[in-house]
């Protein structure tokens, strides 16, 4: 009798054994110290440089129609603005985002930038993620150096020996935001292919037999892959909006069933591409609108997933840098400076637009073309951090995001 | 061992698997198809539609200036919307030369002289995410740089790659200035000490070679003014596109670096610098051990690295010696087959043991979702070899997920077992031999088989 038949498992063996394993890996320890709540975590980089003004168009400032013209967003008529507080209002594809913060649980920020001023992709998500105060600096990212400074029997922190993986990184590369020492598993939304699953049981028996280092790894994708889709495919809800938003709130749906598991990583990070709207990027409908309508859904996704532990969840949505002012000569923008940044979850002190508006007449524009940033993306993550991790300020202004002592972290962002 | 293990080891350490009409009748002499790739080297035939270096300079910028005239016009919105100014141009030379690219891994006979071109590619990093221009570059980088040396002497690949605008423009130097230089006194536009550094660190000494701080900058000093031309969009412009030497960016002035004194003029300040890198025994062991833990082994064995750097030197860094001792070297079949083999070499030997051929495009996608893009590592030591990187659960997970949709592709009539057994790299174990027999169609078959221990490891 062969062996390999009689000691085929079924898919829940393999899952068990996988799951089992998978808890053991990421048990959390408790914490002695204070910030005992159980934090989740969630940074998405926005990359291509997110159009600040069309996303948070500031309808009440008297220059904006002039300066977007042909793609102006409106706060009457057909595709509406939504409104927040009278003069910012929300680019009508995003509805979700427009319930959450009236229910105080969407904090926005205008006008705000890292202390980049290039207008390089490259450098300027590198300047973003890796928190430095210039590119090619340092190769980790800010999230992994909070990781490291947390105390030792943190929830959160891991344990290196054991293998503890504190750290989500969404994607085929993990993105800078989220690489450094601390070790991080690695996901991927299934959506270009599913994974075959009875080939993946006999390959799975195959390495139990002949591999075993590739049967651990092996049964760990497996469990993570059971994981983010909550074990139950028949039931998955299916997000309104077209092809592309269903895919961006899948994936944001499998970060978070993940890390709101009771043994999964606190922190994660995930990227959306394609912000990068230099031609033809709509006003009320178009490219960009498609885009913002998927990122809405993702953030509704992230909130279902989250469950009872969306009340302790902050996803900070951020990106490089913003795009021009006027509209160019293809009904699109070119990249900027100043933009938008989100904290968004149960645990933030929403309903509230946070800016120090410089204005969009002429002279106060920066360089002439871009909205000026008045606050750093680096002031407000750092608020955020040390109120609801408890974290040194020195560690922020030294180690998390060297160089910014001067920088007084933003106090109030987070709900008591 | 027997000669018939011997040849799996080599073929799967060594190759990307031997092309399926070749391995008819009697088995092909492996050792022989090895000597025979380092003597015909890695050149391509001359393809249709490939543009030389300043031929792909000139078109990206022409491409520059049509946009930036473009958004000149701005103030009023037209009344249909322009027509978008195509930016294909450079994402479609980058997919003709991936075409190329993938076309001669595939086509290859056993696969070691691709395998060498993509060693010396991952070494000599460049990155297509910096920029379009990078990305219309990157190819052409592989074709003149590394196809044409990596079969020839350390020193001249190593000039062609720090000359080639590819690697100037990915590490900064095309405005690197010398502080004392006429461009530098006069403007106060300073050094840029990121070529300079991973010269030393990443193309020759190596991070423990035995270099300091003040080297780099020395070295840094000598090659600035090492730029590129072509890429201003003024049409006044006579500088002819590709490398130049800028005179008035160059730092003057003898320059001391690993206590020599450099003090030729010019370019060839620079030029006499990276010959002494090129002959230093420092970087005949960084080769040596880079080489010997991307064929052999994740940690190698002493022995081995030591006689390919004894050859290195002998032969003044001539590089055909360097493989030729590799390939026959006692450690070349020598367990433990614990590695892994890389990403790209996973889906190119799927590829020919399933004897299919995916477009291009999918081919690129595949890459990606491995975490590996074509030409596009996340930093300027490339692409890593290493086991634990590559047996992660994502990793492996992906692998089967593009190994079935290989397999579902493929049109090959073999039994599972003659395939399992061409393709292996050690003995084929019982258990898997069951496993692809037991399959309940030919595509999960050839499934296990790309997944099997002896399809990856090596």
């Amino acid at each position: 009798m062969s062996m390999l038949l009689s000691s085929r498992p079924s898919r829940r063996d393999a899952l068990g054994m996988a799951g089992a394993f998978f808890t053991w890996v990421h048990a959390p320890r408790f914490a002695s110290a204070a910030g005992t709540r159980d934090m989740r975590l969630l940074t998405i980089v926005l990359r291509g440089a997110l159009d600040g003004l069309a996303v948070v168009p500031p309808l009440g400032d008297p220059f904006y129609l002039g300066l977007r013209e042909k793609i102006a967003l409106a706060p009457d008529g057909a595709n509406a603005a939504l409104s927040l507080d009278g003069f910012f209002y929300l680019h009508p594809a995003m509805t979700e985002l427009a319930r959450m913060y009236r229910a105080g649980d969407a904090l926005i920020c205008h006008g705000i930038a890292t202390g980049y001023r290039g207008r390089s992709h490259f450098d300027g998500q590198d300047v973003l993620e890796s928190g430095a105060t210039g590119p090619a600096t340092v190769d980790d990212g800010w999230l992994n150096r909070f990781v490291l400074q947390l105390p030792r029997g943190h929830l959160v922190q891991a344990d290196q020996v054991a293998g503890g993986r504190p750290l989500l990184g969404v994607g085929a590369i993990p993105p800078l935001v989220v690489r450094g020492q601390a070790p991080v598993v690695g996901w991927m939304s299934g959506s270009f292919q599913e994974l075959p699953r009875e080939t993946a049981d006999r390959l799975l028996a195959l390495y139990r037999m002949r591999d075993p280092e590739f049967e651990r790894v092996f049964a760990e994708g497996m469990a993570l892959d059971a994981s983010s889709k909550g074990g139950d495919e028949t039931t998955e809800a299916r997000p309104k909006g077209g092809k592309l938003a269903e895919r961006m709130a899948r994936v944001a749906e499998g970060a978070a069933r993940i890390m709101a598991g009771p043994a999964g990583p606190r922190i994660g990070a995930l990227a959306f591409d394609g912000w990068d709207t230099h031609a033809a990027e709509g006003g009320a409908l178009g490219r960009l609108a498609s885009r913002l309508e998927g990122l809405d859904q993702a953030l509704a996704s992230i909130e279902t997933a989250m469950g009872a532990e969306w009340k302790n969840t902050i996803v900070v949505v951020v990106t490089e840098f913003g795009r021009t002012a006027h509209v160019n000569g293809t009904a699109g923008t070119d990249h900027g400076t100043g933009t938008v940044m989100f904290l968004v979850g149960g645990g933030v002190r929403g309903g509230r637009v946070v800016a120090d508006w410089p204005g969009l007449k002429g002279p106060d524009l920066l360089d002439g073309r871009d909205l000026k940033p008045t606050l750093d993306v680096r002031a407000v993550i750092k608020g955020a951090l040390s109120e609801s991790y408890g974290i040194s300020d020195a560690a922020l202004s030294e180690t998390v995001f060297p160089g910014t002592r001067s920088q007084k972290p933003l106090q109030g962002l987070l709900k008591a | 061992m027997t000669p018939s293990k011997m040849d799996l080891v080599i073929a799967k350490r060594f190759g990307l698997g031997i092309r399926p009409e070749a391995a008819t009748g009697e088995r092909p002499d492996v050792r022989r198809l090895i000597s025979d790739e380092i003597a015909r080297g890695a050149h391509l035939p001359a393809v249709d539609g490939l543009l030389d270096t300043p031929a792909t300079i000139d078109l990206v910028t022409k491409l520059k200036r049509a946009k930036a005239s473009s958004i000149s016009d701005m103030g009023r919105a037209d009344e249909e919307q322009n027509p978008v100014v195509p930016t294909l141009a450079p994402n479609e030379i980058y997919r003709r030369e991936a075409a190329v690219h993938f076309e001669a891994a595939s086509s290859s006979r056993l696969g070691f002289a691709e395998r060498i071109v993509w060693f010396w590619t991952n070494h000599f990093s460049v990155a297509t995410g910096k920029s379009m221009l990078l990305k219309a570059l990157a190819g052409v980088f592989e074709r003149e740089v590394i196809r044409r040396h990596a079969f020839g002497r350390f020193s001249d690949l190593l000039i062609a790659a720090e000359t080639h605008p590819a690697m100037l423009l990915y590490l900064d130097n095309q405005s690197s200035t010398g502080p004392a230089s006429p461009t530098g006194a006069r403007r106060g536009a300073g050094l840029n000490e990121n070529l300079a550094r991973e010269i030393l660190e990443l193309h020759t000494l190596g991070v423990h070679g035995g270099y300091s701080q003040s080297d780099v900058t020395s070295f840094a000093k000598v090659i600035s003014g090492w730029t590129v031309g072509g890429l201003t969009t003024s049409k006044k412009s006579t500088v002819p596109s590709g490398f130049i030497f800028d005179v008035r960016r160059h730092e003057p002035g003898p320059q001391t670096i690993l206590g020599k004194i450099y003090a030729r003029p010019g370019i060839e300040q620079g030029l006499a610098i990276l010959v002494d890198l090129a002959a230093h025994r420092s970087t005949a062991r960084f080769i040596a051990t880079k080489l010997a833990r991307y064929f052999v082994a994740d940690h190698p064995p002493e022995s081995l690295i030591r006689e390919l750097e004894q050859v290195f030197l002998e032969t003044g860094g001539d590089l055909r010696h360097v493989y030729t001792a590799l390939a026959a070297s006692a450690a070349a079949i020598t367990p433990p087959f614990d590695g892994i083999i890389g990403q790209e070499e996973f889906v190119v030997s799927c590829c020919r043991a399933f004897d299919v051929a995916p477009s291009t495009p999918l081919l690129l996608r595949y890459l990606m979702e491995l975490g590996h893009p074509l030409w596009n590592p996340p930093g300027p030591n490339g692409f890593s070899s290493n086991a634990d990187q590559l047996a992660t659960p994502q990793g492996l997970k992906n692998r089967l997920v593009i190994a079935s949709r290989l397999a579902r592709s493929s049109r090959r009539n073999v039994r599972p077992d003659i395939l399992l057994g061409e393709v292996a790299g050690q003995p084929v174990s019982d258990e898997t031999r069951e496993a692809v027999m037991l399959a309940e169609s030919r595509e999960q078959a050839f499934a296990l088989i790309a997944m099997s221990p002896e399809f990856q490891r090596r």
